[in-house]
């Protein structure tokens, strides 16, 4: 796994670690992880389900402290700088699970060096794919999506390894620093699970849209969307 | 007196965060937006009728020395663009080719914070062209927020505001009386959007 230091990665590695999930290689990029100042520990639950008690606040090297898994440090925070890609060419693993910087489109000569990059999407692609999709979902859908894909240069429109709809949510909970995250990791627990069982990822299924990409949603429908289903969230 | 009335305008402008500076000069992408803010939609409310009155005002005093309503275009600009997804709205409909160009342009937008006056035939800018003007900024937005209003749209809902803050975030003085009143319909479709969303009734 590429790990970037972002609320994802924190969702991946803990929810992986729960589940008794370990990758060959951590691959971990230089930087800053983003500061958590609300409660220690989240419980995150959907449709009544328990998925994780989550912990914002515990830093990525601790969560992988007790891993046994061989910890690669970058030498360059850009993925696709020579000396990342020197280091990506040497695995020897074929797939890798990004957890990159968001907002990032990994370009074809990071594609064709004969791995895979397994990536999952805020959104219900190919419907709701590009940008803080999963507002617009709860929006139009009430529905908050999540699709497991294979990158392939553009934006959410490769090949469909798995897609999920979560609903019913804590009325209070961090969309994107808690509950984006971790129903993203949630789906990627369950294709991992699956890969070990059969033994490879699927080769994934390509969906068609003729629906554009949806850009980075403007604070005040992002609001609306808050208020409708999560509100006990707002300070007064 | 006069000092509490400009404290007042102060706090008004300041409680919408997207008031008080330039976004054309101070692009902002709104990446992780705080929005948590109880009052936050009822302030940005308050920010839109603002302008709105001024804008009015305004108009009220440039109409006896208006400019022309009609938009002039020549060939390969922004506004020829612009003006043939006008002609589709006129029959109430968005042709495919019409969508794909008003996507090209939202896209842009979106994307770069800037459109240019002057675009070839596959939609790429020129590369002597100018930054588009104010005057072919509101009459995108007004494009655009005709094409929400039509489609029912998030997408271009979303555009729609982020380019009612850019161009709200500007000096008065550089609005002609054709802009202003560009401006007073994009308000109006904005607040409706809204306030279809508030009851409901969503699209894509």
């Amino acid at each position: 796994m590429i790990v970037a230091p972002t609320w994802r990665s924190k969702a991946y590695l803990q929810v992986l670690r729960e589940r008794g999930i370990v990758l060959n290689t951590y691959m971990l990029l230089p930087g800053k992880e983003p500061k958590w100042d609300g409660p220690s520990l989240v419980s995150v639950h959907s449709g009544g389900k328990r998925i994780i008690n989550f912990s914002p606040s515990e830093s990525i090297p601790a969560t992988l402290e007790k891993i046994p898994s061989k910890i690669v440090k970058m030498k360059s925070s850009d993925i696709e700088s020579k000396e990342s890609l020197s280091q990506i060419d040497r695995l020897s693993e074929s797939v890798i699970i990004y957890s990159g910087v968001g907002g990032r489109i990994l370009k074809q000569k990071t594609l064709n060096r004969g791995k895979r990059f397994l990536h999952v999407h805020g959104g219900y692609a190919p419907k709701h794919r590009g940008s803080t999709a999963f507002y617009y979902s709860l929006l139009e859908e009430g529905t908050f999506g999540v699709t497991a894909l294979w990158l392939d240069g553009q934006l959410d429109t490769g090949r469909i390894i798995a897609r999920r709809k979560y609903t019913k949510f804590p009325s209070d909970i961090d969309i994107d620093r808690v509950l984006d995250p971790i129903l993203r990791a949630d789906l990627l627990s369950s294709i991992i699970q699956t890969r070990l069982k059969k033994g490879k990822y699927p080769s994934g299924v390509l969906r068609k849209s003729l629906r554009p990409a949806y850009h980075v949603i403007h604070p005040i429908l992002k609001h609306v969307a808050m208020k409708r289903y999560f509100p006990n969230f707002f300070r007064v | 007196m006069a000092k509490a009335n400009i404290k007042e305008k102060m706090e008004l402008d300041s409680k919408y965060p997207y008031s008080g500076k330039n976004l054309f000069k101070n692009p902002e992408y709104y990446f992780y937006a705080d929005c948590s803010s109880s009052d936050y939609l009822k302030n940005w409310k308050k920010h839109r009728n603002k302008s709105l009155k001024k804008l009015k005002q305004y108009c009220d005093l440039k109409r006896s020395k208006s400019d022309s309503d009609k938009i002039t275009s020549k060939r390969g600009t922004l506004t020829t663009y612009l003006d043939l997804i006008s002609q589709s709205l006129r029959n109430n409909v968005l042709g495919k080719r019409e969508k794909y160009i008003l996507l090209k342009f939202i896209t842009k937008f979106e994307v770069h914070r800037r459109l240019f006056s002057y675009y070839d035939s596959n939609l790429i800018r020129r590369k002597s062209s100018p930054e588009a003007g104010f005057g072919e900024y509101t009459y995108f937005a007004l494009v655009v927020a005709q094409c929400a209003r039509l489609e029912n749209s998030l997408n271009y809902t979303s555009c729609l505001i982020k380019l009612m803050d850019c161009l709200l975030s500007i000096p008065k003085k550089n609005y002609s009386y054709k802009d202003s009143k560009f401006l007073i319909q994009c308000i109006k479709i904005e607040s409706e959007l809204l306030d279809n969303l508030g009851k409901g009734a969503i699209n894509r």
